[in-house]
């Protein structure tokens, strides 16, 4: 069975591309719109690893990744934020406040999947510390 | 003469009883009367030699008023024995014999009274013989004059009595009266000389004179009253002698011993006066023993006064002797005409340091300085006749000078017309009256012309002194401030802050001493106010009182004027600073929510232009993948355009975000260790594509050996594609040069310390740069000759990051260049970072 990837995006077409990038390479996707329902859904899904837009409507995504390492339950799925936000600290801010992994977008359809697998727990071959070397 | 001064006469104590005295009195009256008696010339009982007479004169003035009781008994026994003797005794002849004796005895009373009362009126001194004026009241009224009282009493007795016949009357009397007389100008000297105190010089040479005197006299008297020779007048000068030479006494003891040798031998018949009755005898021998005594006696109260004159010269003459040589002033005597010195004292031989034969040998003009030399001899003859003060200056004799005060007058100096002058050395008074004089004058000085105002003024506000600086500063003079009221003159009525000035000054006046330092407001004469430090200290009375306060001024106007210009400009200086600093705060708050709103703009738009490009790329990657599908050649084509474009307008947001994050101070530099060979090659492998799309040649020359960096290598790769990417898209032909080296001590334009760095360098065989061109490259969205841009895709903005980031890495990014013939681009990149400070 392939894993559960949950994704939280407000973006309608961003939200279709990541799906349908993931799903054509087998994983089950179930999304949310904005960080209370994300929140609400992530306890039913209970998904391998987390997409984490930043940007939201109603609740960002720093204060959705906070109440996500809050509930025991949530506390060990990887998250990976995915934000338009470039300016210095985003990155480090995203750590902070409980993030495994940090990808900017524009994502590239090339490596994307890839770079998302690093983060599974069962896939090892990443450094969860490094998740994009090349990126500025 | 009163009864008291009789007391001055000293008597045995004896006398001191009163009846004692009297019957001393009585006895020797009474034994002198009866040894008289032996002389009687019959009829009666008239005697021509009479003594008794001066005892009872002689006692009254010595004792006193009791001595006539004494005489009355005398005379009373001496005569009523003397008559009851004479004639049968019976009651018939004893009654008439004491009723003659009772007046007679009064007669001699009212003589001897009468007498001592009238020679002590007419005394001009208390010593009734020592004069000649009092000898001869003594010898006139005394004797001559009151003796005519007891003869006048007794021969009328008698002739009542029926003693002595009528017309015996006149005989009787004369014969009475020269007895008297003589006795007393005898007895009573005699008594009063050696009653007088005499101080007597019991000198051997006297006393052998005095027995020489007595016997003389004693063989004068024998040889002409018993031999009959006829020297009689040689007793004149044998009493003259006497008085001479031993005064009262020995004139009056002399005249004694001749009236008694001279009566007896003429008793007997003998002597120059012998006549044919014993009476005629007597009177005639008292006539010359009158004249010869009373003129001894004469003599010798003269001689007596002059002794005294004497005495007292010789008193005087030794007081001012002593005056004179033993005055601690110095003083000198000199003649007048030759001002020679007559005599010097012994302050001045002390003084002056000459000896007394120096000193005697002097004139006076030797004393004085050549200067006064003329002035004093011009001066000394007008002198005459007048006491004369004057200020002279004295030379010593070692030659030092003195100033004298000199007083002179006339004096006679052993016959010689002399001045005598009495020095007073005021040298140093003089030298302290100067010197005080200077100080204060000083002081006055020191006071009028001291650059402060000094002010006196009394309890009540009244200006007692000011120096001439305060009248000066004022406005006032002397005459127009003293004694006026400070308020009104030099304090206002009211201060310029409206003040109570004069209240003030009253608080002074109660208090001075809470006032020492107090700062004023007053007013010159003109009213312009000034402003005045003052310092006011209280003078007291001897009794403490506060009398006067004396307050010293300094003038303060300029620089209070000054204070309260500061004042003013602080306090508009504190408002400008207050109001630029809330202006500055402003700005600054301003600017800093501008830069908050900048940087969430530019969050937001990168946000909100990555969203939809995020969508186009990775569904044109999808599409192109062929993930939706497959596609035809000419899909493809169009789909792989779609996508350079949109990874342009990726490029160029993300240039954009960097020129702002770089010019917001947001782009921080992560130094860490890394090896540039390898970064080196992964950016040449990067771009190596491009070039060989191109065919150009890419070369890279690297050291064998190449130091470890310690800098942001992703930056470091940055700079390096865009440089690389440039060199390659203006290049058409030729080839593209990587090169490294080392400087071992490069200065960067903002790092002054020298330090190792990495030299990189891009060279192309391109299309070059103008010279005037060559600045504007760096600067944003100035891609030169922008025909060509269109040819050459790029944001425009790659330089400008990377110059932005060479230099936030402590190095540097020039560039040279030839047109048409290619570029050479240097990043320095400094091997160890440092933050900058």
């Amino acid at each position: 069975m392939k894993p559960k990837i949950f994704l939280i995006e407000d973006n309608e077409q961003n939200r279709y591309l990541a799906t349908f990038l993931l799903e054509k390479h087998g994983y089950e996707v179930v999304a949310a719109a904005d960080g209370p329902a994300g929140i609400e859904l992530a306890r039913t899904v209970k998904p391998a690893l987390i997409l984490l837009d930043i940007q939201l409507p109603l609740m960002d995504g720093y204060a959705v990744a906070r109440e996500l390492r809050n509930n025991p339950a949530l506390r060990d799925i990887p998250i990976i934020a995915v934000t338009s936000y470039a300016m210095v600290g985003d990155r480090e801010k995203a750590l902070a406040v409980g993030c495994n992994g940090y990808l900017e977008k524009p994502i590239n359809p090339d490596t994307f999947v890839t770079e998302v697998e690093r983060f599974l727990p069962s896939n090892k071959k990443g450094n969860p510390d490094d998740p994009n070397p090349d990126s500025r | 003469m009163n009864h008291t001064e009789t007391k001055e006469y000293s008597m045995p104590r004896f006398f001191n009883s009163s009846p004692a005295a009297i019957l001393a009195v009585a006895i020797a009256y009474a034994l002198v009367a009866k040894v008289s008696f032996l002389f009687t010339i019959p009829p009666g009982n008239v005697s021509p030699v009479f003594p008794a007479a001066g005892i009872a004169l002689a006692a009254v003035m010595i004792l006193g008023r009791r001595a006539l009781i004494g005489v009355w008994l005398g005379s009373f026994a001496a005569n009523t024995m003397s008559f009851s003797h004479g004639a049968v005794s019976s009651v018939h002849t004893v009654l008439p014999a004491l009723l003659v004796g009772t007046f007679i005895g009064l007669g001699a009373v009212a003589g001897a009274g009468m007498g001592a009362f009238l020679v002590r009126r007419f005394c001009r001194d208390e010593q009734p013989l020592y004069s000649g004026w009092n000898v001869l009241v003594l010898v006139a009224v005394g004797a001559l004059g009151c003796c005519i009282i007891s003869p006048t009493f007794g021969v009328v007795s008698l002739s009542l009595g029926g003693y002595i016949p009528w017309e015996q009357f006149g005989y009787s009397w004369i014969t009475w009266w020269a007895g008297d007389a003589t006795g007393a100008i005898v007895a009573a000297p005699l008594i009063l000389a050696w009653h007088h105190p005499h101080p007597f010089r019991r000198n051997f040479w006297r006393i052998i004179e005095a027995a020489v005197l007595g016997i003389v006299t004693l063989l004068l008297c024998f040889v002409v009253f018993f031999r009959n020779m006829p020297f009689a007048y040689g007793l004149m000068p044998l009493l003259l002698w006497a008085a001479f030479r031993f005064g009262m006494r020995g004139a009056s003891t002399a005249a004694a011993a001749i009236a008694v040798l001279a009566t007896i031998g003429t008793g007997h018949g003998g002597g120059p006066f012998a006549k044919d009755t014993i009476n005629v005898s007597l009177l005639s021998l008292h006539s010359f023993l009158d004249v010869t005594i009373i003129c001894a006696l004469f003599l010798a109260g003269l001689l007596a006064v002059r002794k005294r004159a004497e005495k007292v010269l010789q008193e005087s003459e030794t007081r001012h002797r002593f005056l004179f040589e033993h005055n601690p002033m110095p003083m000198l005597i000199y003649e007048r005409d030759t001002l020679q010195m007559l005599a010097v004292n012994e302050a001045f031989i002390r003084h002056y340091g000459y000896s007394l034969e120096e000193a005697m040998a002097l004139r006076l003009t030797d004393l004085y300085s050549d200067e006064e030399k003329a002035k004093i001899a011009e001066l000394i003859p007008r002198l005459h006749g007048h006491a004369n003060v004057g200020e002279w200056h004295h030379r010593k004799r070692d030659g030092s000078f003195v100033t004298n005060l000199v007083f002179s007058h006339d004096l006679e100096h052993r016959g010689r017309n002399a001045r005598v002058a009495v020095l007073t050395d005021i040298t140093e008074r003089k030298r302290a009256e100067e010197a005080l004089r200077e100080s204060e004058q000083k002081y006055r000085e020191l006071v009028m012309l001291a650059n402060s105002i000094i002010l006196r003024w009394s309890r009540d506000g009244r200006i007692t002194f000011l120096n001439e600086f305060g009248q000066r500063f004022f406005g006032y003079t002397v005459d127009e401030i003293y004694g006026r009221h400070v308020v009104g003159t030099i304090v206002p009525a009211s201060g310029s802050n409206g003040r109570n000035l004069p209240l003030q000054m009253d608080e002074i006046c109660a208090n001075p001493g809470a006032f020492e330092q107090n700062t004023n407001e007053n007013m010159r004469r003109n009213g312009e106010r000034v402003w005045i430090a003052w310092t006011n200290r209280v003078v007291h009375d001897e009794r403490g009182q506060v009398v006067e306060i004396l307050s010293i001024g300094a003038d303060i106007t300029a620089r209070k004027r000054v204070e309260e210009e500061l004042r003013a400009t602080q306090a508009s200086l504190e408002e400008r600073v207050l109001l630029r600093t809330t202006e500055l705060a402003e700005a600054r708050d301003r600017a800093e929510s501008a830069d908050r709103i900048k940087s969430a703009f530019l969050a937001t738009m990168s946000h909100e232009l990555r969203t939809p490009l995020n969508s186009i790329i990775g569904f044109t990657g999808i599409m192109l993948q062929g993930l939706a599908g497959p596609l035809n050649a000419e899909q493809t084509k169009q789909m792989g355009m779609v996508q350079s474009s949109a990874r342009h307008l990726l490029a160029l947001i993300n240039d954009v975000l960097d020129i702002s994050k770089i010019e917001a101070g947001q782009l921080k530099i992560h130094a860490e260790p890394f090896d540039l060979r390898a970064s080196l090659e992964k950016v040449t492998a990067l771009v190596k594509p491009l070039a060989d799309k191109k065919r150009l040649a890419l070369r890279v020359v690297l050291p064998p050996d190449m130091e470890p960096v310690v800098n942001d290598r992703l930056r470091v790769e940055q700079v390096l594609i865009n440089l690389l990417n440039n060199a390659i898209k203006f290049t058409e032909r030729g080839e593209v040069t990587l090169d490294a080296g080392l400087i071992k001590d490069y200065t960067s334009p903002s790092q002054g310390t020298p330090q190792p760095a990495a030299r990189l360098r891009v060279t192309d065989t391109g299309i070059g740069i103008k010279p005037e061109d060559m600045e504007k490259i760096f600067q944003p969205f100035r891609q030169v000759d922008s025909g060509i841009t269109r040819q050459h895709d790029g944001t425009g903005l790659g330089l400008t990051i990377c110059r932005h980031l060479a230099d936030l890495m402590g190095g540097e990014i020039s560039s040279k260049s030839v047109w048409g013939e290619g570029s050479v681009f240097t990043f320095v990149l400094p091997l160890n970072h440092k933050s900058k400070p």
